[in-house]
């Protein structure tokens, strides 16, 4: 009988203990859907901050360096379209 | 004006000759004697649809396949030459192979990563925000991702600063600047990762919907009993979720079988990129214009794509079957 019991005396606190979240397990679930997330925006948001910057500065530095001052975004490209 | 007068034609008059068609039909039946009318209606009804059917799938289906026997001008009969042509070219044999790495890689990738995040995002409160960012690459146009990549992969040379986001990345950590899109095999794989970046979204959503439709009992029951959750999810979420695997993997083999824009835009097919779609493009557009050869082209196409349709109709044939 012990052997039917055990299992259960055991699974009990760690349904709760998950359902209130093992802290490091939690921790890893959230890198990874947020890092996930992150490389899924990263290349259409660069395209998005290029679209607002001038022709030579997109050929010269890459998307990032518009997001750090001095800035210098411009409507240009969309009054062009 | 004239623009006018034709959209009002549209609204009204396709309707309009439709109703026409089936009073029409209805008149005519009503002639025939009346046991007779209960076997004719059906007919009378689905043959518009037979019809179109016809104009735009069958024939142009078969005349494909007359063409693919024809030369260059569809004038003089050929035989099987384009097919040959096709098995001889090494133009042909490196695209087909590259089908085939879409097909294994891309369906692998958007299956897998889109069942990852659907599993994961299940688990956290901000899932609806978590799937839209995942989702929106779908709602992108090929050749708008095709540009998109293009900023990730762009290279410049070692003296100048880096543009193409992952060369600055890989920078970062003391690597050299790498031509993702001109480096063989490597470029195959970064234009395939375009394909999956764009498809996972539709893996995810409709996975997600799946992985909702298992009741919470069943997982809450296994838990109890002590599995962990690499069990719950090996010996309940997989093989409930077969089926659906199942039709979104034939789906993304279908589309990547068919794939050519990505490669397109990208690199129009060099650095040993190219893939069958893009290769009858070529022979089709590219002066002086082969129709035989792009058609033999279109027929093995067509021909790799039958199975994966015939297993899809089958599965929805038994799932009927089940209801």
């Amino acid at each position: 009988m012990t052997v039917v019991t055990k299992p259960l005396e055991s699974a009990g606190p760690t349904v709760a203990a998950r359902k209130q979240g093992r802290g490091l397990s939690r921790v890893f679930l959230h890198v990874i859907v947020i890092g996930l997330m992150i490389l899924w925006v990263v290349p259409t948001l660069g395209l998005f901050i290029n679209s607002f910057r001038q022709a030579s500065d997109v050929a010269r530095s890459g998307w990032w360096e518009g997001l750090l001052p001095p800035w210098d975004f411009t409507l240009d490209n969309y009054s062009r379209v | 004006m004239d623009q006018l007068v034709t959209a009002i034609v549209a609204v009204v008059g396709v309707p309009a000759a439709l109703v026409g068609y089936i009073l029409l039909s209805e008149r005519l039946i009503q002639v025939l004697p009346e046991k007779r009318q209960g076997r004719i209606r059906p007919w009378f009804w689905i043959a518009p649809a037979v019809l179109f059917l016809f104009v735009f799938l069958i024939y142009p289906t078969i005349n494909t396949i007359v063409l693919s026997f024809l030369d260059a001008q569809s004038k003089n009969f050929v035989g099987l030459d384009n097919y040959v042509w096709f098995i001889q070219d090494r133009g042909t044999i490196e695209a087909l192979r590259n089908s085939v790495l879409w097909v294994v890689f891309m369906t692998a990738g958007v299956v897998g990563l889109g069942l990852l995040i659907a599993i994961l995002v299940d688990r956290v409160r901000y899932e609806p925000i978590a799937k839209s960012v995942i989702f929106v690459p779908l709602a992108i146009s090929f050749v708008a991702a095709g540009i998109i990549w293009q900023f990730m992969y762009q290279y410049q040379d070692p003296s100048r600063p880096q543009t193409g986001t992952l060369n600055a990345l890989i920078g970062l950590v003391g690597l050299g600047p790498t031509r993702f899109t001109q480096e063989e095999p490597l470029n195959n794989f970064a234009l395939i990762f375009i394909g999956i970046w764009m498809w996972t979204g539709f893996a995810m959503v409709i996975l997600s919907a799946g992985l909702k439709g298992i009741s919470t009992e069943l997982l809450e029951a296994a838990r109890v009993d002590g599995a962990n959750e690499w069990q719950v999810f090996k010996g309940i979420i997989l093989p409930l979720l077969m089926p659906t695997i199942f039709v979104v993997g034939t789906t993304i083999v279908i589309t990547a079988l068919k794939s050519f824009d990505i490669v397109f835009t990208v690199t129009n097919g060099n650095f040993g990129t190219d893939v069958i779609a893009r290769e009858m493009w070529q022979q089709m557009f590219t002066p002086p214009g082969n129709f035989g050869r792009a058609s033999a082209v279109a027929i093995v196409l067509l021909l790799a794509i039958i199975p994966f349709m015939a297993i899809n109709v089958k599965r929805f044939r038994e799932q009927e079957a089940i209801r």
